[in-house]
């Protein structure tokens, strides 16, 4: 009988060596046995790995190596999300070059997994930093370039002017930068898009599928697309009001049922008619420069005091020409969702409410909720947004709510204004086509070049990929790659003559839409994947991840499978078909750092 | 604790104390996967505790199965079937938990498999008398179950039970072992439970083996607490008992 303890520190060294010798967790592609694919989202190379990441990767492993046993040929891959700002960050204080920096941590974090005793086949491991994975990031670029799913366009970012970068939403903190501390201002900045918005139906549609996973993340998933069925409405101006001759204000609602409670308009502080207004209105002008400081982020939104100013324009009822209503620029509206107008009911909307609470413009009801008496129903401080019976509102009285929604977009549809109609049912998206431009260094550059004759020319397939220069400097703000003194200058493709490079990079959530299809044939150097071998693994049968914060569960659980799949490199390439009837778990920690800038 | 404290211990730190397995069981016993994990000083010592107990259980079993003969036996005893029905009850539990996912309850799962086999490996030590060697049936039973017991946690503590492997004398490595297949003829619970009335008023239930003789399932229901104070410590007129169905006790 053995009586002595057992000594872990011996014999787990000792097994790891045996298993390591014998390669008993590599899988092989051309194995004929059922697969079975487990994953977990891979670490950002911080460093350490910390227990959340051993808890995952522990649950991963107990799956991983009881499907083993239970004869199924199993793909168990590790690799590194290794792109981002703490890199950078380093470099910065430290000195240390961000390539550098993150692979003496992949090292040492190996090291980590590696005393855990982990059954992963590391010949898989990648890097999303290595130039043979963005290579493939950057082909995939041009790919969806090509099928029209990439676009250049002008939009609003928050920027950092001392450190002279866009951040996040989330890096904006009480209207300053999160690192300088500095008022961040909103500039009109051209970037790269992935039109994202073009799958929002059918990303929607796919999640009723994923019956397996669990309903909260779905939730999440449907609430961050936001689709929502309405109605565009032009409302004439009343001529006498506005200044530079506009006729009318296009809004967007989903309660036109509550058209009869109309008490005020409200339009984004970057709408046109609040610019156009603001220029004769020094006030407004102020306003909306005030309005402008502070960040978009829902959250904020929620949070900040609603706050408008009255541009004197007035706009007339649908229903009734002698009704106007004040048009407002409003802190509370944005110019991104819907129209970026709105026509406030109070009563029923509890933002509208605190609104007119705050400036004195009251509120009808016009939903009386069940086994109340109409007469005596009033709203004061919250809003009644349950369902009820029409009241106060003339021809839709008696109604139910979907009732009436239907009797106004009938009329309105009738009805035109300069042969349109004045009413148009619409489908609306809360999804926003995903901004991948980022101005740093330690990022997948983007393949493009910019020629002055030619415009926006796609660097060449043979010519990918469009490496990281090692030679760069952090000792100013701002992006290395575009001070750089050689990188950026290059002959145009088209042409010949002198052109420059793209100097922003991609997003490091693009480089984890697609690493998991990548680990299905990590090798291969002429093409992302494999479309069989990426076939025959997915979708993967479970996944472990792990959710730090609402906006990162978004992010992780869908942002990063929405836009692999056009050029097909995989059936299942990414967007929906992913967790189709794979498994889906979530753990604890172990997820990206947060405050990590995209 | 809350997550940002758990998020200050080093994993490097746990395992250069107490090995990898033992911060892998850890992790998965504490609570499920969807829930954070209370890490506490106490409770890693006691997983490292538990691979210490499991490496002296599987040491005690091997001796036992020293004895097991080549061939499966054609008939086992009732200690050799108890040890079987644990063994295979927790292979099914544990394969089940793990397929859910419900990894802290495959743990509680093979605590008391370990229990119940540390029980039996007593038994069998007490029945053997001193004499060197268990009967044929229970050392085979008890070298099946071993095998079930390292197969069911070398998932969370790999290293350990290849060590544990290797002391029972397979030459294989664990980690490419095939999965036990479940006895189902073992799972079948052979117990039935029936009502027990004292003048016509339902007093207890009664759990005895499906096949226990009209006498065995009287005695069994006499010896019952309530059925005894309900006869307020007299013996009973008469007991009628309705095989599989009812136990009538008249008073
Ligand atoms: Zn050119």
């Amino acid at each position: 009988m053995s009586t002595e303890r057992y000594n872990a520190r011996e014999a787990e060294a000792r097994w790891q060596k045996i298993w390591d010798e014998r390669g008993i967790f590599a899988s092989k592609n051309d194995d004929p046995r059922s697969r079975y694919y487990v994953l977990e989202m891979f670490p950002y190379p911080s460093g350490r790995i910390h227990m959340g990441h051993v808890r995952n990767y522990t649950m991963g492993d107990v799956v991983a190596r009881t499907k083993r046993a239970m004869g199924f040929n199993v793909l168990h891959p590790m690799g590194w999300d290794a792109f981002g700002m703490p890199a950078e960050n380093a470099a910065m204080e430290r000195k240390v070059h961000p390539k550098a920096w993150t692979y003496q941590n992949i090292e040492a974090m190996k090291a980590q997994l590696k005393s855990m005793g982990l059954s992963l086949d590391w010949a898989r491991e990648l890097a999303t930093c290595d130039p043979t994975y963005y290579k493939h990031q950057q082909k995939m670029f041009l790919d969806f370039l090509r099928a029209g799913l990439v676009e250049r366009k002008s939009s609003k970012v928050n920027w950092d002017p001392v450190d002279n970068t866009v951040l996040a939403n989330e890096q904006v903190i009480d209207g300053r930068g999160w690192r300088s501390g500095a008022l961040v201002e909103q500039r009109e900045l051209t970037q790269w898009f992935f039109k994202i918005t073009a799958y929002a139906q059918e990303l929607l549609d796919a999640i009723d599928t994923l019956e397996r996973w669990p309903d909260k993340v779905r939730t999440m998933q449907r609430n961050w697309i936001g689709r929502s069925e309405g109605l565009l409405i032009r409302f004439a101006l009343d001529p006498k009001t506005v200044k530079n001759g506009e006729s009318e204000l296009e809004i967007f609602t989903t309660r036109p049922d509550t058209l009869f409670g109309a008490k005020f308009m409200a339009v984004a502080p970057d709408h046109p008619l609040a610019a156009a207004a603001a220029k004769k209105d020094a006030k407004l002008a102020t306003f909306i420069e005030e309005c402008k400081r502070h960040g978009t982020s829902a959250e904020e939104i929620e949070t900040a005091e609603k706050m408008g100013y009255d541009t004197g324009i007035r706009a007339v009822h649908p229903f009734d020409p002698s009704w106007t209503l004040p048009v407002y620029v409003a802190n509370f509206i944005l110019m991104d969702y819907g129209t970026g107008a709105i026509f406030g009911c109070p009563a029923h909307d509890q933002r509208d409410l605190d609104f007119v609470n705050k400036y004195g413009l009251g509120n009808t009801p016009v939903v009386c909720p069940p086994d109340v008496d109409p007469a005596s129903f009033v709203v004061i401080d919250t809003a009644f947004v349950g369902d009820g019976r029409m009241i106060n509102s003339r021809f839709l009285d008696g109604m139910t709510i979907a009732q009436a929604k239907e009797e106004v977009a009938k009329r309105l549809e009738k009805e035109t204004r300069g042969n349109i109609p004045v009413g148009e049912r619409k489908v609306n998206f809360r999804l926003r086509d995903w901004g991948i431009s980022r101005q740093r260094y330690w990022g997948c550059p983007i393949p493009i070049i910019h020629c002055e004759d030619c415009g926006v020319v796609p660097v060449p397939d043979a010519d990918l990929p469009v490496k990281l220069p090692d030679d760069v400097t952090f000792d100013k703000p701002g992006n290395p790659l575009d001070r750089h003194s050689t990188w950026k200058h290059v002959k145009c493709p088209h042409c010949g003559k002198d052109a420059r490079r793209e100097t922003d990079t991609m997003d490091t959530f693009v480089d984890s839409s697609w690493y998991f299809a990548r680990f299905t044939d990590p090798q291969l150097a002429t093409a992302p994947t494999d479309k069989k071998i990426a076939d025959a693994w997915l979708p993967v049968d479970q996944y472990i991840f792990a959710l730090l914060h609402p906006r990162d569960e978004e992010d992780r659980a869908s942002r990063p499978r929405r836009a692999v799949r056009r050029p097909v490199h995989a059936r299942h390439g990414g967007a929906r078909d992913l967790p189709q009837g794979g498994r889906h778990v979530r753990g604890t920690g172990g997820g990206r750092d947060r405050g990590r800038g995209r | 604790m809350s997550k940002s404290k758990r998020n200050t211990v080093d994993p490097d730190d746990i395992i250069a104390a107490y090995g990898a397995d033992t911060a892998r069981w850890f992790m998965l016993s504490d609570s499920p996967p969807e829930r954070d994990v209370n890490w506490t000083e106490k409770g890693v010592q006691g997983a490292w505790r538990f691979t210490q107990r499991l490496w002296r259980v599987i040491g005690e079993a091997t001796e036992i199965a020293k004895a097991a003969p080549a061939a499966k036996p054609a008939a086992f005893g009732p200690l050799a079937l108890a040890v079987r029905k644990a063994a295979h009850g927790a292979l099914a539990k544990v394969t089940d938990a793990v397929d859910k996912l419900h990894f802290n309850v495959a743990v509680a799962h093979i605590y008391e498999f370990t229990s119940a086999l540390q029980s039996a490996l007593n038994d069998a030590k007490a029945t053997a008398g001193g004499k060197a060697d268990a009967a044929g049936d229970i050392a085979w039973a008890v070298r099946e179950a071993a095998d079930i017991l390292v197969m069911l946690f070398n998932p969370m503590m790999p290293h350990l039970a290849e060590e544990c492997w290797a002391a029972l004398g397979h030459k294989t490595l664990v980690a490419e072992a095939p999965w036990p297949a479940v006895e189902g003829a073992l799972l079948i619970e052979d117990v039935i439970v029936l009502p027990v009335q004292v003048n016509g008023k339902k007093r207890a239930d009664v759990t005895v083996p499906r096949d226990a003789a009209a006498n065995a399932v009287e005695a069994a229901a006499l010896a019952l607490e309530p059925v005894q104070r309900a006869l307020g410590g007299k013996p009973p007129k008469k007991v009628i008992v309705v095989p599989q169905r009812i136990v009538n006790v008249v008073a």
